[in-house]
């Protein structure tokens, strides 16, 4: 591992990450149907890059360690994406040994 | 899933809260800290699951 990053990296990253906690939390007021959760996950996929780059340290590592980085977080999102059909779809596409109409 | 990631968030604590008790005893220096950079990268991972459960549990449908 190289020299580490100095610690106002570390601050401003954190500060940015609480900005744009501040930003989704406010969009989250206003009602703009399907958008909300475009720019909520817009700006979660940003949050993971900052943490990604500066607190995991990709932004200094190697090639090999940033591909294993992108193909674990990209285990993660099919994690969430399977589970977010599952949780989305249920009450549209009930599952066979469900009980009936509980939402 | 909340509740796992609160499993998740306590194993991280208590790896932390052990790093804190090694360091001060001098476990660790420029050259021995890979259980640092270790549990940093778990401890950051657990933070990145949030990144996106918080949002898609507590914030979509909020504003309705």
């Amino acid at each position: 591992m190289n020299s580490p990053a100095p610690p106002r990296v570390y601050l401003w990253t954190w500060v940015a990450l609480m900005a744009l906690l501040a930003s989704t939390f406010a969009s989250a007021h206003f009602r703009l149907g399907a958008l909300n959760a475009i720019i909520n996950l817009a700006i979660s996929a940003a949050k993971t890059v900052l943490v990604a780059l500066f607190f995991m340290h990709l932004r200094r590592a190697g090639a090999l360690i940033v591909v294993f980085a992108i193909a674990a977080l990209f285990g993660l999102a099919l994690l969430f994406g399977l589970s977010g059909t599952d949780y989305l779809t249920r009450h549209a596409i009930p599952a066979a040994w469900e009980s009936p109409a509980t939402y | 899933m909340t509740g796992v990631h609160a499993l998740h968030l306590a194993i991280g604590v208590g790896a932390v809260v052990w790093l804190a008790w090694r360091a001060h005893h001098g476990a660790f220096d420029a050259a021995r800290h890979d259980a640092v950079e270790v549990t940093g990268l778990y401890w950051h991972f657990v933070d990145c699951v949030w990144v996106f459960l918080y949002p898609l549990f507590y914030l979509m449908g909020y504003g309705r």
